[in-house]
């Protein structure tokens, strides 16, 4: 992008109020995620979602892309737990949206802000909703000899009435590089590795552990382990959270996928993931967030052999069309940007794309603000082929795209 | 089960050419709560409906419409499954477009979330007669932007919704009804006071005296903490009539103000009802002044509901991208409402 200005929101990081009687606090965007269930601990809250980068992202940033995290299958993603946004749009205005209230009438502008990768407006303030800190917490592992027990195993524990705090999964490849770089104690034989873990009452969890036992140990389970105090519970999750850097050691670099899938299509999904490993000759790791469909295969490669990266993005594409055509999305908490335009093609139509665009045209009628990120003009889905356009039947053809 | 798309998307095209409007209709049954919509001639829903699409073990559920809430609840809970909003049935009534359209949740919203928390997609009608599909079945997407719940609770004002697709819950193994008398001022103390600690709660208000709570969850749980929450046997049909308006918008003689507000906010004396641990009162306006609170709205038996919306001119320009020639429910939420 030519002639730009950055705008950093980094230094925007005070915490403005904690609000315990009303089980919210009021922050500004460059506030790091961490930052808030640390500040709100004392008063026996924490902030729910909570991405791998929680250390280092901001708040602001967790807004623009809604994102998840390994705990949001039971308490939500960004969306469901930031009561109210105050944002700035380019015209100077600045709207309050929502607020320490719930669901007041009228249209709810905060929720779609959420996840608009700061193409509508600029983030000042962010009300979060603050979530008790569970009393007590366990965390099961369940190592599987294939992926797809181990799948049919999250159906079970789902469909017997559990919606667990997390549930992840990890193939073989990832389960390997995991216990190779921090030794969390993976059963490295093991095809899929499940970690559950489940929070509430100390009954609560003694009854949900007895359901997840029964479910994992009827799809054959060969090797189950609970921790319940907090330093096996870390080690636990340690392999999982590193997971990425793990895999990282095994080639010179890798390429993160991230789409969502209906659960029940998993085999199905892996089955075309590892073919299209083999055809293009780059070994895939897998890791999931299980229990909602969420897909990381991160596929390996090394960017110095001349035409890899273009080969592994190629790959990716195809795992990320291969979402789309089950029914799932070619994003489900990384965000767009740039790098999956092409693949937004394929999942919205013309008129789809078009409503998009008068949609950020209405916060942002200029086009000011991030520009050619999220969503692809109509030129470019026709570029890329994945879209049939007839020329001049588009609307709104006054309108820059962005 | 029918579908007619089809003729939903003509009858548009055509509103639109004639530069007249339509009023989206289901079951009529919110039109005292949210006021009815103005329109030359009605767009009626109520034939656009079934389940399409239901996989328990996805949690989700898709459905056109003007599929009846009961047939989903009824559906949801053959597998023990259910809307964790569990959104209000008015007089029993109401289709599932009409619940997402208004975007209402019935009590147990502070602790399972709002209606809008559970809407994963949709497919609408805009007021240029496309057909558009936005979000999906799945419960992580960040694909583009949240069209879903932008139009959760918008009225009708930015489209004709077609279907819907909304995640589900497990139905909790065991319910538990208990209530004490209390004043308004100690029921929000003693509301905020639960409501920050991890209970199974899944109903928390305050009425004519009494507090009324309702454990959801397994069975040891809730026995566990039933005991510790101490009160005495309530009603179950309490939280079934609460929701559908019967204690409050069917009851009172004068008109009141449904407001909502920070939970922990101190009672009005003219609150006659607190709901949603405190972040919903019902307030009767004969004995306050402090009711035009931004996003409240009235509701009376037998007259024409007001409304304390702020429409800014942002709003005005999203109900153009929807809607440019707004043929759709005037009188609702958008620019055609003075604020």
């Amino acid at each position: 992008m030519q002639d730009g200005l950055l705008l950093s929101l980094a230094r925007l990081n005070r915490i403005l109020e904690v609000d315990p009687a009303n089980a919210i606090a009021r922050v500004e965007p460059g506030v790091r995620n961490l930052a808030i269930s640390e500040a709100v601990a004392r008063f026996g809250f924490f902030y729910a979602p909570d991405p791998s980068s929680q250390i280092a992202c901001s708040i602001g940033g967790n807004v623009a892309e809604n994102a998840g995290g390994v705990h949001c299958l039971k308490y939500g993603l960004t969306v469901h737990n930031v009561a109210g946004l105050v944002v700035a749009t380019l015209d100077g205005e600045v709207h309050e949206l929502g607020g320490k209230g719930q669901d007041p009438l009228g249209l709810d502008l905060r929720a779609v802000v959420c996840g608009s990768e700061g193409l509508l407006g600029i983030v000042l303030e962010v009300i979060v909703r603050l979530t008790p800190l569970p009393p007590a917490k366990a965390v099961m592992l369940g190592a599987f000899h294939s992926l797809a027990a181990a799948g049919q195993a999250v159906a079970s524990i789902i469909s017997g009435g559990l919606i667990p705090a997390g549930l992840e999964m990890m193939d073989r490849l990832a389960i390997k590089a995991a216990e190779a770089f921090v030794h969390a104690g993976y059963p490295v034989d093991a095809e899929a590795l499940l970690l559950c873990e489940l929070d509430g009452t100390e009954a609560e969890v003694a009854a949900d552990l007895l359901k997840v036992e029964a479910a994992m140990q009827t799809q054959g389970a060969f090797r189950l382990e609970v921790a319940r105090d907090a330093a096996s519970q870390t080690r636990l999750w340690a392999g999982r959270k590193a997971a990425f850097p793990a895999v990282g050691r095994l080639a010179p670099d890798y390429y993160c996928m991230d789409g969502t899938i209906p659960r029940g299509r998993l085999a199905q999904v892996l089955d075309e993931i590892a073919r299209l490993s083999v055809e293009y000759g780059l070994q895939v790791a897998n890791v999931f967030h299980a229990g909602d469909g969420n897909l990381h295969p991160l596929i390996l490669y090394d960017a110095n052999q001349p035409g890899e990266l273009a080969k592994v993005a190629e790959f990716g594409g195809r795992i990320l069309q291969c979402c789309v055509a089950v029914g799932g999305t070619v994003s489900g908490e990384h965000g767009v940007g740039v790098e999956k335009l092409d693949q937004m093609c394929d999942q919205f139509c013309p008129a789809e794309l078009e409503q998009f665009a008068r949609l950020k045209a209405a916060f942002d009628p200029d086009g000011l603000l991030n520009p050619g990120k999220a969503i692809p003009t109509l030129a470019r889905c026709v570029e890329v082929g994945g879209m049939h356009v007839h020329s001049g039947t588009g609307r709104f053809q006054h309108l820059d795209r962005f | 089960m029918t579908d007619v798309a089809t003729d939903v998307i003509e009858r548009v095209r055509a509103a639109r050419a004639a530069l007249s409007t339509l009023a989206i209709r289901g079951h009529r049954s919110k039109s005292r709560l949210l006021g009815p919509p103005g329109g030359h001639a009605d767009l009626d829903l109520e034939l656009h409906s079934g389940i399409t699409n239901y996989q328990p073990d996805e949690l989700v559920i898709t459905a056109r419409a003007g599929t009846p809430l009961s047939d989903i609840t009824a559906a949801l809970d053959e597998r023990r499954q259910c809307l964790a909003a569990d959104p209000p049935m008015f007089a029993g009534r109401g289709t599932l477009g009409g619940a997402v359209a208004s975007g209402l949740s019935g009590p147990s919203r502070p602790f399972r979330g709002s209606l809008r928390d559970s809407v994963l997609g949709i497919e609408v009608v805009n007021g240029l007669a496309e057909r558009l599909r936005f979000g999906g079945e799945v419960f992580k997407n960040v694909a583009g932007f949240d069209v879903s719940r932008l139009l959760t609770g918008s009225e009708g004002a930015l489209g004709v919704l077609l279907s819907a697709s909304l995640r589900v819950a497990p139905k909790p193994e065991r319910l538990e009804y208990r209530k004490a008398t209390l004043d308004a001022a100690a029921a929000v103390t003693c509301m905020r006071t639960w409501a920050s600690q991890s209970l199974p709660l899944s109903g928390l208000a305050w009425i004519a005296g009494e507090l009324h709570w309702r454990l959801a969850g397994a069975s040891s749980v809730v026995n566990e903490i039933a005991g510790k929450l101490g009160g005495v046997e309530d009603d179950p049909g309490f939280w079934t009539r609460l929701r559908d308006g019967e204690l409050t918008i069917n009851t009172s003689p004068t008109r009141l103000w449904r407001c909502a507000v920070p939970p922990a906010t101190p009672p009005d004396p003219a609150d006659i009802c607190l709901d949603w641990a405190g972040a919903l009162r019902w307030r009767d306006q004969d004995k306050s002044a402090d009711f035009l609170l931004p996003g409240a709205f009235t509701c009376q038996r037998g007259s024409s509901p007001l409304r304390a919306d702020r429409v800014t001119d942002l709003v005005r320009r999203l109900k153009d991208a929807f809607d440019p020639e707004h043929v759709f429910n005037p009188g609702l939420i958008h620019a055609d409402t003075t604020s």
